[in-house]
């Protein structure tokens, strides 16, 4: 047997937290049984806060990858960037590929600030990443002809047509249910469908991704049956961008879940849209051993509402928190400050109106204005300034000053934790 | 923005303060503190205050009974000297107390202890606070307590506004109030040393508040103003020149002692405020 090439995906995550992603690349890779063969992947999530990129150029440099793939998010990339120019100092032979949505969306951009990035891989990643290693190491196919890339090409970068998206997302094998992705409790996520039906302008997912592809109902229940049975996994959450999307699809969710959690499987943080949650939904949630939802509303103020495209229901938003606190589902609140529209005493006034509503957890963040978003490319309508390179926080837009946007941060600094005491004498 | 039952639990203390707004120093019965406890209504947070709390010996039976009617958030307004003997302060953290606030007249002993009338209370507040902020790295408690400071503001310190502030920056404490206590203060020098301390806050990432300055002397402040961000509190009186002002509908007015003592002059009518608007639906929600 040949020697088989090493794979290297790594990232910078919150800490505790591993790359879901990489579960689904190594998966769908691996179904090519002449990849198999040939190579070996390894993946190392890091901790942005905690691990230096020394220390990380210390794996690469004892596993001396032949391909190095980095997960590129708003948080990580200005280590993602240092790392992949220090991998290319001591492995020149490695090639270093980045995705993710931090630099899908501005991959050519990217290609020509970093001269030690290779190829960006555009959007959903699973069959691109597959073509690309094919390339690499079977040396299958050229790499013009592989879809869904930037890439550089001598002096030149190149960008190949666009990657459809995969239409059965089943094609890619479940990364717990093949043993990939080790079973870690509170940190283990899972995903019943990709795409959203919302356009929320601060988010990429809706303007990417608006067509909604599913999983199969029988891959979900195996996978939430496998981890129910495991007995490693208390806690665990799905990553769908709003988990109670309708009615049916919601009660198809709650059924098969709760049929396939065998034991006291609790799923927590879904994100919800509450405008929707009433009396069924409870209910059905409840049966789903929901514990706890994340929630907007972002802001509470109309003009800014209307700015950033995000569908606000005052009174059932009010019922929704309500029925869920009621019945013992904890619900986190998130605001955003620096929106367009808003400003310091509108950012109090929603502040005001989360507080009075009495949610179990307030989570406020500073805008960060993504690549691939509509207010990304839309900057200039609302005197968006923000940080050229990532995270690409917010400095100020044309109803938020600066002052004010740093009174609003270090006042929601305060506020954050006075809330959020509550919870510690639940 | 958090709404608190305050509950009173009488005005002894073991400090003697110049300007103590309780000249009589009695005692409240622990009855009379649980019927106050009691009528929460839907507020799930509770202040208690003083005279200083943590000298009651049935004080932590007063937090373990306003746990039992179901307040989430108990907070302890203090001069925070008992809290520099460690065994206290761990009792009243194992009991479910971590919002704590502190009053700090000064950030030398020779004024602290002049306006406290308390020799030894400077260095046993500043160890109080201390131990507050090494809580969590001491082992004692995984949560980071919430830490407040309050600075009354008097003719013998508001001119070190800003240094008092200073002094805490070390602490990582999470909210200053700049409260007015002295109705004789020259405003305008008051407000030079106050709105300084305020910038200094600001660049250290803690919030400040002001409380009893007329809210149309803080221009170019008026995010720092808890009578804009707070509900309306009692003892304030409207001047007759409110009227005039584009504040009037959003503004509780003066402290009625400030009003007693400067009349008409304890407000400054306030022409234009591109923040009405916003602050008039703040008021009103």
């Amino acid at each position: 047997m040949s020697e088989q090439k090493k794979v290297l995906l790594t990232t910078f995550n919150i800490h505790g937290y591993y790359s879901l992603a990489f579960g689904y690349l190594q998966a769908y890779a691996l179904k090519s049984k002449k990849l198999k063969e040939k190579l070996r992947f390894l993946s190392l999530d890091f901790c942005v806060d905690c691990n230096d990129i020394y220390q990380v150029l210390y794996y690469f440099e004892r596993i001396k990858p032949d391909i190095i793939g980095f997960s590129c998010y708003c948080w990580n990339m200005e280590k993602v960037d240092k790392l992949s120019t220090l991998s290319k100092e001591i492995l020149p032979e490695a090639k270093v590929v980045l995705g993710g949505p931090e630099v899908g969306p501005i991959a050519e951009e990217v290609l020509r600030s970093n001269p030690a990035v290779d190829v960006v891989v555009r959007g959903e990643g699973e069959v691109t990443f597959k073509e690309l290693l094919e390339h690499y190491i079977l040396n299958k196919k050229s790499i013009s002809q592989i879809k869904g890339i930037s890439y550089r090409k001598g002096k030149k970068i190149s960008r190949n047509e666009e990657r459809e998206l995969i239409e059965n997302l089943d094609d890619i094998p479940s990364p717990y249910l093949t043993g990939i992705l080790p079973l870690k409790d509170q940190v283990l996520y899972l995903e019943s469908y990709r795409g959203c039906p919302y356009k929320c302008a601060y988010c990429y997912e809706g303007k990417n991704y608006p067509h909604l592809r599913y999983f199969s109902k029988e891959r979900i229940k195996k996978e939430v049956e496998f981890i129910s049975k495991s007995g490693k996994v208390r806690k665990y959450s799905f990553v769908d961008p709003v988990f109670n999307l309708n009615k049916k699809k919601l009660k198809e969710m709650c059924s098969l879940i709760s049929q396939a959690n065998e034991g006291d499987l609790k799923l927590h943080t879904i994100e919800v849209c509450m405008e929707k949650v009433d009396e069924e939904t409870v209910k059905e949630l409840k049966k789903a051993n929901v514990i706890s939802v994340e929630t907007g509303p972002q802001t509470v103020n109309e003009n800014t509402l209307k700015n950033i495209n995000r569908y606000f229901e005052r009174d059932k938003f009010i019922r929704g928190v309500k029925l869920l606190e009621g019945n013992g589902i904890d619900v986190l609140c998130d605001l955003i400050i620096g929106l367009p529209g808003d400003n310091f005493f509108k950012f109090a006034r929603s502040t005001r109106f989360i507080f009075n509503l009495n949610p179990s957890r307030i989570i406020f963040s500073t805008l960060h204005v993504l690549p691939g978003t509509y207010l990304f490319d839309n900057a200039r309508k609302f005197g968006l300034k923000f940080e050229s390179s990532p995270p690409h926080a917010v400095i100020e837009n044309e109803t938020f000053s600066y002052t004010e946007l740093r009174k609003a941060e270090v006042m929601a600094l305060s506020l954050e934790k006075e809330f959020n005491l509550k919870r510690v004498l639940k | 923005m958090i709404e608190y039952r305050k509950v009173f639990i009488g005005s002894v203390c073991n400090n003697n303060c110049l300007h103590c707004p309780y000249p009589q120093k009695e005692s409240r019965s622990l009855s009379d503190i649980k019927a106050d406890l009691e009528e929460k209504g839907n507020c799930d947070s509770v202040e208690i205050f003083g005279g200083e709390p943590t000298l009651r010996n049935d004080l932590i039976e007063i937090i373990r009974f306003a746990r039992k009617v179901g307040y989430k958030r108990i907070k302890l307004r203090t001069n925070g000297r008992v809290l520099s003997n460690w065994n206290a302060l761990r009792m009243l953290v194992s009991e479910g107390c971590y919002l704590y606030e502190i009053k700090l007249w000064a950030s030398n002993h020779q004024l602290f202890d002049s306006l406290t009338r308390a020799e030894g209370s400077f260095y046993e507040t500043f160890q109080g606070i201390q131990n507050l902020i090494s809580l969590t790295s001491s082992g004692i408690t995984n949560v980071s307590p919430f830490v407040s400071i309050l600075i009354p503001l008097v003719k013998e310190n508001y001119f070190y506004a800003e240094s008092i502030t200073r002094s805490l920056f070390s602490f990582r404490i999470d909210r200053l109030t700049f409260s007015l206590w002295d109705a004789s203060l020259p405003l305008k020098d008051v407000l030079y040393c106050v709105q300084n301390a305020i910038e200094a806050c600001t660049f250290s990432k803690i919030w400040s508040l002001t409380e009893g300055i007329p809210p149309c002397f803080m221009k170019g402040f008026e995010h720092h103003v808890s009578e804009f961000l707070e509900s309306i509190v009692d003892g304030y009186v409207k001047a007759k020149k409110c009227k005039k002002c584009v504040y009037d509908d959003v503004c509780s007015g003066v402290k009625e002692e400030y009003y007693k003592s400067l009349g008409e002059k304890s407000v400054e009518p306030v022409k234009r405020s591109s923040y009405l608007g916003d602050l008039k639906i703040l008021k009103n929600e």
